[in-house]
């Protein structure tokens, strides 16, 4: 049990050891997290060959599962820094104290400057293009993603946005 | 040596999502991720005893402990999906209403009509009064203790990776 664990914790120190260092570097985050993925399986694999005696393919996979789960984990609180709008939300009220006008935040964040905001970065990074003056997809993977999310609302939840009710 | 073990996990998860699957329909959202660790768990212990009970499998006390590890670990992932599931994205409700469109593109009123039905930054805001994270005082927000902590946590972690942030 307690190389298990070592294997686990040491296995999420370099994850993220490597993640950051491969950000500061390349000075590019999806670089960062493209990195610690790959390394993730190497990381898990050399730990438990090196931390366990006993260790056979099952306890590999069970290892390997372990680490890409908290990979996946960690990609979402970090990568929340950058997309979450609650958190965004959170850090502005933090930034000034951990007290903000309520007026001086709606001026800030408003759903119009948000979606255009939202556009032009999807725009930048080449997943949508406009012709014509209107929008349209360029990215299979969002695709696929917005698919998924939607797939999954409708089973669990029954309805296919927050705000349809 | 492990084989049993991976199993138990193995049918533990996909069992425990086709579950929670069925059980949420039914329920409030409210308690959708409180439920997601009862549900596994229940059911990895259950795995646990068919198992003993019945096939005669052995389980050292550190296979269990594992079990216990990898089924919350999935539990969180999970969790992190269902963040994504509950509430909509605004990217991915530009992408859903492309998508609807199809080959006719999403023009500006189309893009009027989707801020008009989506007030993702009001139903965030009455999100964080409604957990607590948020206080608000006449015309003021106020951080509470709690979230002041975890948020200086994610500004250390910031200031290491040295990323701009940008707004919305």
């Amino acid at each position: 049990m307690l190389q298990f664990l070592l294997t686990w914790a040491l296995t999420m120190v370099l994850i993220t050891s490597v993640d950051v260092l491969v950000a500061r570097i390349t000075q590019n985050r999806v670089t960062g997290f493209k990195a610690s993925l790959c390394l993730t399986p190497l990381i898990s694999a050399g730990l438990t060959l090196w931390l366990s005696e006993d260790a056979d393919l099952y306890y590999f996979l069970i290892t390997l599962g372990i680490a890409l789960m908290w990979w996946f984990i960690y990609l979402n609180i970090a990568q929340s820094l950058e997309s979450s709008l609650r958190i965004k939300i959170l850090f502005e009220i933090f930034e000034r104290g951990g007290r903000m006008k309520v007026n001086e935040l709606k001026e800030i964040y408003n759903d119009t400057r948000l979606i255009n905001i939202r556009i032009d970065r999807l725009k930048k990074h080449k997943a949508i293009h406009s012709f014509d003056g209107k929008l349209f997809l360029s990215s299979t993977k969002l695709k696929i993603a917005a698919s998924f999310f939607l797939f999954l609302k409708q089973a669990i939840l029954r309805q296919s946005s927050q705000f349809d009710n | 040596m492990y084989f049993h073990l991976f199993l138990l996990l193995a049918i533990t998860i996909v069992l425990g999502v086709i579950l929670h699957i069925i059980v949420s329909r039914f329920v409030t959202t409210k308690t959708l991720h409180l439920n997601v660790f009862i549900i596994f768990n229940l059911l990895l212990f259950a795995c646990i005893f068919i198992a003993i009970a019945f096939k005669g499998t052995n389980f050292s006390l550190d296979n269990i402990g594992i079990a216990i590890i990898f089924t919350n670990s999935f539990c969180l992932l999970y969790c992190f999906i269902l963040v994504g599931v509950v509430s909509d994205s605004p990217t991915l409700a530009i992408v859903k209403a492309i998508l609807i469109r199809e080959e006719k593109g999403l023009d500006k009123t189309g893009i009027q009509q989707l801020i008009d039905s989506h007030p993702f930054v009001g139903s965030r805001i009455d999100a964080l009064v409604e957990t607590g994270d948020v206080i608000r005082q006449d015309d003021t927000f106020i951080l509470s203790k709690r979230i002041h902590v975890l948020l200086k946590l994610l500004n250390l972690y910031r200031s290491i990776i040295k990323i701009e942030r940008e707004t919305g």
